[in-house]
């Protein structure tokens, strides 16, 4: 038994530790739709700010043609249960990343490989 | 060799803890642990054989090392297992930093850097349990060959 001491202690911390680790409310990710408040708008400010994004849970198939931001997946951690929200502030806030519509000033779209907190990205024609 | 003994036991501990407590988050929540490495450049499709070998291997290795017989095959395992999620840390943060860590529980929240370091401490800290278990074998087996020499003499 004196064998295993240690060996037993560290199991008991392993399963101690995960039991008192927080779990997560859903075990997916998140989508959130571009709808900014001038259905128009997509300059790089409007694009990069998370409140023009909308919670949604259905993938509405953008197309994937780099022109305009259409959809993002938003990694869980990032985003707030209680406002279906993402999060704009602390250590998990979300900062969405854009590229310019090439001959198309003002126009901006998701990176496709998202940005922090962002999975991924789908833009539309 | 009693010091030896109980630095290999300390060390085989931490790894017991890093890997089941790891194991069992990933198997907590495997959806999101599968998202995760699907969005990784290394992993891609093969994201699904990869979520359930990663949790398999890490209880595998914690079971050889918390039998003391098979504890050598544990810190062989624990090696090669820290070496390969080092070496994926250190691309993914070369390449992709942007992208959540695939690692278990709190471990998620370290950061890539931060994550790096860890695994580089607990890679050596295996090979330190690795090269002192096989000096003690070696010293154990010279001592019972001395033992058996003298006898016979």
């Amino acid at each position: 038994m004196k064998k295993y001491l240690f060996s037993l202690m560290a199991v008991t911390v392993a399963v101690g530790a995960f039991a008192f680790t927080p779990r997560k409310v859903h075990s997916s990710s998140m989508l959130f739709i571009y709808t900014p408040v001038d259905a128009g708008d997509y300059s790089e400010t409007s694009v990069k700010n998370p409140t023009n994004w909308t919670f949604t849970n259905v993938d509405i198939g953008c197309g994937g043609f780099n022109k305009r931001a259409c959809q993002i997946e938003v990694a869980q951690n990032y985003y707030n249960p209680i406002t279906k929200t993402m999060n704009t502030t602390g250590g998990n806030a979300v900062v969405i990343d854009v590229y310019q519509a090439a001959g198309n000033p003002g126009c901006y779209y998701v990176n496709p490989t998202g940005g922090v907190g962002v999975w991924d990205a789908t833009n539309k024609f | 060799m009693k010091r030896k003994g109980l630095i290999v036991e300390i060390i085989s501990a931490l790894l017991i803890v890093l890997f089941f407590y790891t194991a069992l988050s990933k198997l907590a929540d495997p959806v999101t642990f599968r998202v995760v490495l699907g969005k990784s450049p290394l992993i891609g499709k093969n994201n699904v054989i990869v979520s359930w070998l990663v949790p398999i291997a890490e209880i595998m290795a914690s079971f050889l090392l918390f039998v003391p017989r098979f504890r050598r095959a544990g810190l062989y395992a624990s090696f090669v297992l820290m070496t390969a999620f080092t070496l994926y840390v250190g691309y993914m943060l070369i390449f992709t930093p942007d992208l959540p860590c695939s690692c278990g529980g709190v471990i998620t929240k370290l950061g890539w850097k931060s994550h790096l370091l860890l695994n580089i401490t607990f890679t050596i800290l295996s090979l330190v349990a690795l090269l002192l278990q096989k000096k003690k074998a070696d010293e154990e087996r010279a001592k019972k060959d001395h033992t058996s020499l003298f006898l016979q003499a």
